[in-house]
């Protein structure tokens, strides 16, 4: 036999040992068999493997399906559709809050800012209402801005 | 197509679908379909007895609970066989060791219809080829269980070993000749 025909062989072994093959595959196997030593020990080997398949111990399916069991009944398991059901209970409630909700609209200006000769598009607040960012100390006089800084004990006579 | 299709019994898809239907039964007739390839697989990867039935009951259980998520993708017994392989490699790493060649402890060996002598014989020889299994690496070990003992294909090996088809076969040819080594 050619070396084709026995990898083809050596695939279907398991098969063939197995009892798994066609009457008429499983004849064509063993007429190979008959006149190729080295997939004949190969098949002789595979029965040896048949043959010491490890037992299951007994009892293994009922403790198994008892866990399982007593695990859904703990109520640790939920079924797809309970899942499914909270995933949309929730998504609708999440739906519900940002529709309710407005976003708060343009705040008015508190007095100083509005003082500060800016427009309200170079203006925007800090969360505690406050005004925050260059646009408004640019716009304070020279006066202004020396007077804050001493306020803020930075300022420097003559720095 | 699986043996049980072959066979005609209800389908694996079928009794998947029940059971994310919480139906018990029909998870329990997964159980009773698969616990002793579960539990050969578990075995083939952690060599104690005690410790491969602990890893099939936590295989299962872990499949119950993650039908969820199962999609259907794979065949469920590969599916399971993966999460079998995944958890017996994590109970090995729990234990901290692993048993290299757990010679004491040789599985029982089917008994055939030979005269006594006969099956005497072929009951050592049996025995013997198990233990050289053993000494195999574990890809080899494994795709040569799971194509002789289990009948999987080297598509079906692949992803439980995580490797690919090819690599399976490679692995399995690789480890029958070399139990034919050991053997001689």
């Amino acid at each position: 036999m050619n070396e084709i025909a026995c990898d083809r062989v050596a695939g279907r072994l398991p098969e063939h040992v197995a009892g798994r093959l066609s009457p008429a595959e499983s004849r064509a196997l063993e007429h190979h068999l008959e006149t190729c030593p080295e997939c004949r020990a190969q098949a002789e080997l595979l029965v040896l493997l048949r043959r010491s398949r490890p037992s299951v111990p007994a009892g293994l399916a009922d403790r198994i399906r008892d866990t399982v069991g007593a695990r859904r009944r703990a109520g640790t398991h939920h079924p797809w559709w309970a899942l499914a059901a909270a995933a949309v209970a929730v998504l609708a409630i999440g739906v519900g809050v940002v529709a309710v909700r407005r976003e708060p609209g343009p705040q008015p200006l508190p007095a100083y800012a509005a003082d500060s000769g800016t427009g309200t598009s170079d203006v925007w607040l800090s969360d505690g209402g406050l005004v925050a960012g260059a646009p408004v100390l640019g716009g304070l006089s020279d006066q202004a801005l020396e007077q804050l800084l001493k306020e803020m004990g930075q300022w420097k006579q003559g720095a | 197509m699986s043996d049980t299709e072959r066979s005609g019994s209800i389908p694996d898809t079928e009794l998947v679908q029940r059971s994310r239907r919480d139906d018990q039964s029909a998870f329990g007739a997964l159980v009773e379909r698969y616990h002793e390839v579960v539990y050969r697989l578990a075995l083939s990867i952690v060599l104690d007895t005690e410790l491969a039935q602990d890893v099939a009951q936590d295989a299962f259980l872990k499949a119950f609970k993650g039908l969820v998520g199962f999609r259907g993708d794979a065949a469920f017994r590969t599916w399971l066989l993966t999460i079998t392989a995944n958890e017996a490699r994590g109970a090995l790493r729990r234990r901290g060791r692993r048993r290299e060649s757990p010679l004491d402890e040789l599985p029982p060996v089917a008994v055939g219809e030979r005269s006594a002598e006969d099956e005497a014989v072929a009951a050592d020889e049996a025995a013997r080829a198990r233990r050289m299994l053993v000494r195999l690496p574990e890809k080899q070990r494994l795709a040569v269980s799971l194509r002789v003992d289990e009948g999987l294909s080297f598509r079906e090996i692949g992803e439980v070993i995580g490797s690919s088809e090819g690599s399976a076969r490679v692995n399995y040819f690789h480890g029958i000749h070399r139990l034919r080594e050991l053997m001689e």
